[in-house]
């Protein structure tokens, strides 16, 4: 579904110009569980805005088997919720804003669904300053899945909320693989719910895919040895 | 919490003189333009609490009429500066690139230009009344504005929701107003009021010169056009009291945008 | 390096003149009658049909707007800004006798803020929770929030009128030749006015910017390596007039601007007084004269203000001279 082949990214001018991604590769099909690690300031989030052609590339090509609107079908969640919601917007509106588009009963999908991240009615009227650091995060992801994208991009969306609220945030992702079929392309830097969550990983370091690894009898098996080190 | 008690006194006062301007009609104890040849110069006493002036009207009538002329003048105008400042700054702060640069390089000379100079040149040509007043501070007072929208806008429009809206192909109108202006509403307002001060300042500064509003308008301006010339007659209360609610109502909004500018940093 | 940012900050003022030369032409354009009119005044009625004929080619009265405006610029890059139409004389004649009261008022008032104000901001930045430190903004707020012009009017009723200490209004005394002296005792008023309702604002700015030097690492280490007091207090003047200048630099159009007011009420026969009565009397060449050479004016005070930063910040000059 999404091919990505000999991509590269340089920020920056003349002497200044430095490599921040050289050489991806990366795939993935359809209702795939993938896992993006490395540490941080490696480029996984840059590579996250040229999928989601938020950037352009220097070199390489993203490919996206979809026709029609891309960001129907690609989404992307980001790492930090406070900024990613407009704070004077209530809940109702910036869940609203992705659904511009749909006919019929807008308030009542969005109703129906905001039980699925444990939402519910009341938290409609409010600002995002007056929700908790998880419950920001789950109306940041309900409003990126109200269209039904067939890949979602998570970038370290629970790396900041404490282990309770990670598990069920998890668990959802999960849930919506199985029931929707939405690929998921997870980044982060806690191999532990990687582990748990994907199906392949991609070991970044450095700005270069330096592994990828399916997962097998509940495990991956590394060979590169900056791999193994991350995943001991 | 001692603060908060001063900026709620200068809000009540400015509160209380736009009051007692906008119902002028209600308090005042004369006519506005009543003259009485037999009461020219009258010292502030009974029947005129603050005397009458060289054709025998009543200060505090046209002092109250006055004040809504002259806050009319100064809302309208910056009203207006408000709109072409959020438009200006609007495109130059959203396009970005070369668009900008250009539209930030005549701002930089436009603000370097005394604004008084851009009145004086339209105030030549229109002699306008009050409305053709409100639009010549009006289109001379938006570069601050401007330059401000811009700023924030270039700030804002990296913001993760924004990036977001455009994702989820939010139009551009509803990407400025609901996302980029309403998140900019707080240093709008700061100089805006800002702005308020300095227009009720070059109104009766140009009305006292005898180059703003006719003279047949009251205003706070006009009421002082002849002050110098009365001054020296005796006759101090006619500039007195217009002068003291000038100093108050721009005292007071000097004060209100200071704390509101202190409270967001 | 350094090329780049005079070429930067010339092409400001070229734009400034840029835009007031459309603003003249604009009044020329807009005012009522003929551009002729516009330009001779009262007296175009006199001139002869030979000459009315001359005056038509020399500004292209019968071609395109832009070219008309080309051929006024050519005329007024040259010296040539027409007659007072009040007048009857030159108008570069009569600016020529105003520019310098300008300057002298503007100068004179500026020399005593800028003074004043480095004191004041110095005095209240070194001293937190002086009287001065708690009482400058509050000071700042309330000069600025009084109209100069009526500020002026309460000096002439209390120092004319009822002191009799200084004259009302005037450059010079009736009577008097070009007395040195006399011509002060005129001055003190108007420049007082302007120096009062400033003063207080720039103090204030200077005083943020020493409050911040004074928290800055540097003085700290200073301090706690025993450097002088003195010294102390030069390095943190110096660093703190940079954003000083900068916001002078922004603000001292405006001083052209005021000048407008406090002339016109103290009859300081300068440029603002005559921009005034220009205004009043639609006395458009003159005006539209006045104009430009204010804005000539504000360019030039804006360069030295920009040479003063430029050998004041030592990062600017780093970073344009690439050293
Ligand atoms: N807009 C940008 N301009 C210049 N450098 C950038 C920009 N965005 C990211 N970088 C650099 O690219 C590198 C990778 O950043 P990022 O993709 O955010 O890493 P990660 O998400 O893995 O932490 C970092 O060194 C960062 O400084
Ligand atoms: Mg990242």
């Amino acid at each position: 579904m999404l091919k990505i082949e000999h991509v590269a990214k340089r920020y920056g001018r003349g002497r200044q110009r430095k490599g921040v991604l050289e050489d991806i590769n990366l795939s993935i099909g359809k209702g795939d569980l993938v896992g993006l690690v490395g540490e941080s300031g490696s480029g996984k989030s840059t590579l996250a805005r040229l999928i989601m052609r938020l950037e352009t590339m220097d070199e390489g090509e993203i490919s996206f088997s979809r026709s029609g609107n891309f960001y129907d079908s690609c989404q992307i969640v980001f790492q930090n919720a406070t900024a990613a919601l407009n704070p004077t917007w209530t809940v109702r509106a910036s869940l609203l804003e992705p659904l511009r588009l749909m006919k019929g009963d807008r308030e009542g999908y969005i109703k129906e669904m905001l039980s699925l991240v444990s939402l519910s009615d009341v938290h409609l009227d409010r600002l995002p300053s007056e929700l908790s650091g998880g419950e920001r995060q789950r109306v940041n992801l309900l409003r990126s899945i109200l269209v039904k994208p067939e890949l979602l991009i998570c970038d370290e969306i629970v790396s900041s909320l404490d282990r309770l609220i990670q598990k069920e945030i998890v668990e959802l992702l999960k849930r919506l693989n199985e029931e929707m079929g939405m690929a998921i392309l997870f980044i982060s830097h806690d191999l532990k719910v990687v582990n748990y969550l994907c199906d392949r990983v991609y070991v970044m370091k450095d700005g270069r895919i330096v592994e990828d690894s399916v997962k097998q009898d509940g495990t991956f098996v590394f060979s590169h040895p900056y791999a193994q080190r991350l995943f001991e | 919490m001692k603060s908060n008690k001063i900026f709620i006194f200068w809000c009540a006062l400015f509160g209380l003189i736009v009051l007692i301007t906008v119902f002028a009609n209600l308090f005042s104890t004369y006519p506005v333009n009543e003259m009485n040849m037999d009461k020219v110069y009258m010292a502030p006493g009974d029947g005129h609490i603050l005397g009458t002036d060289h054709l025998g009207r009543d200060v505090f009538t046209r002092l109250l009429h006055g004040g809504k002329v002259t806050l009319t003048v100064a809302f309208g105008s910056v009203l207006l500066s408000l709109v072409i400042g959020v438009m200006y700054g609007s495109v130059s702060g959203y396009v970005g690139g070369w668009v900008d640069s250009a539209m930030m390089r005549l701002l930089e000379a436009l603000i370097s230009i005394p604004s008084l100079i851009f009145v004086l040149a339209f105030q030549a040509v229109m002699q306008g009344g009050m409305w053709g007043m409100t639009f010549i501070i009006g289109v001379t007072g938006w570069f601050t504005t401007a330059r401000i929208v811009r700023s924030e806008f270039i700030r804002l429009k990296e913001a993760d929701y924004v990036k977001m809206a455009r994702m989820f192909g939010t139009p551009i109108w509803r990407i400025i107003t609901g996302h980029l202006l309403r998140n900019s509403v707080t240093p709008l307002f700061v100089v805006t009021i800002f702005n308020l001060a300095g227009a009720v300042f070059i109104e009766v500064s140009l009305s006292f010169l005898g180059i703003g509003i006719p003279p047949s308008i009251p205003s706070w301006g006009n009421m002082l056009y002849n002050a110098q010339n009365d001054l020296l007659i005796g006759a101090w209360w006619i500039g007195l009291f217009p002068g003291l609610l000038i100093f108050f109502t721009v005292l007071s909004i000097n004060f209100i945008g200071e704390m509101l500018k202190d409270s967001r940093l | 390096m350094t090329v780049k940012w005079i070429g930067k900050r010339m092409m400001l003022g070229i734009l400034v003149l840029f835009i007031l030369s459309f603003l003249s032409f604009f009044i020329m354009h807009a005012s009522p009658g003929s551009s002729a009119t516009a330009y001779y005044g009262g007296n175009a009625q006199m001139l002869s049909a030979a000459e009315k004929e001359r005056i038509s080619r020399t500004f292209a009265l019968d071609r395109p707007l832009v070219v008309q405006y080309g051929a006024w610029l050519m005329e007024t890059v040259q010296g040539n800004l027409g007659m007072s139409a009040k007048e009857g004389r030159p108008v570069s004649a009569i600016l020529a006798e105003r520019v310098t009261n300008t300057l002298l008022l503007v100068g004179v008032s500026l020399f005593f803020i800028v003074t004043g104000s480095i004191l004041l901001g110095m005095e209240a930045g070194m001293k937190p929770n002086s009287l001065l430190d708690r009482g400058l903004s509050s000071f700042s707020i309330a000069s600025s929030s009084i109209p100069a012009f009526w500020l002026g009017i309460l000096f002439i009723y209390l120092f004319s009128l009822k002191l009799g200490l200084l004259p009302s209004s005037g450059m010079q005394s009736i009577g008097g030749n070009d007395d040195f002296f006399d011509k002060v005792r005129h001055l003190i008023m108007p420049a007082a006015v302007i120096v009062l309702t400033h003063v207080g604002v720039y103090a204030r700015f200077l005083q943020d910017s020493v409050k911040m030097e004074m928290r800055s690492y540097y003085v700290k280490t200073a301090r706690a390596n025993g450097v002088e007091e003195r010294e102390i207090r030069s390095g943190v003047l110096r660093n703190a007039l940079i954003p000083y200048l900068n916001y002078l630099g922004m603000t001292i159009p405006s001083f052209f601007g005021g000048s407008v007011i406090v002339e016109t009420l103290f009859s300081w026969a300068g440029l603002g007084q005559l921009m005034a009565k220009s205004v009043m009397v639609k006395d458009y060449p003159l005006l539209m004269g006045g104009i430009m050479l204010t804005g000539i004016i504000v360019v030039v005070s804006l360069f030295v203000i920009d040479v003063l930063m430029f050998i004041l910040d030592p990062k600017l000059r780093k970073r344009e001279l690439g050293v």
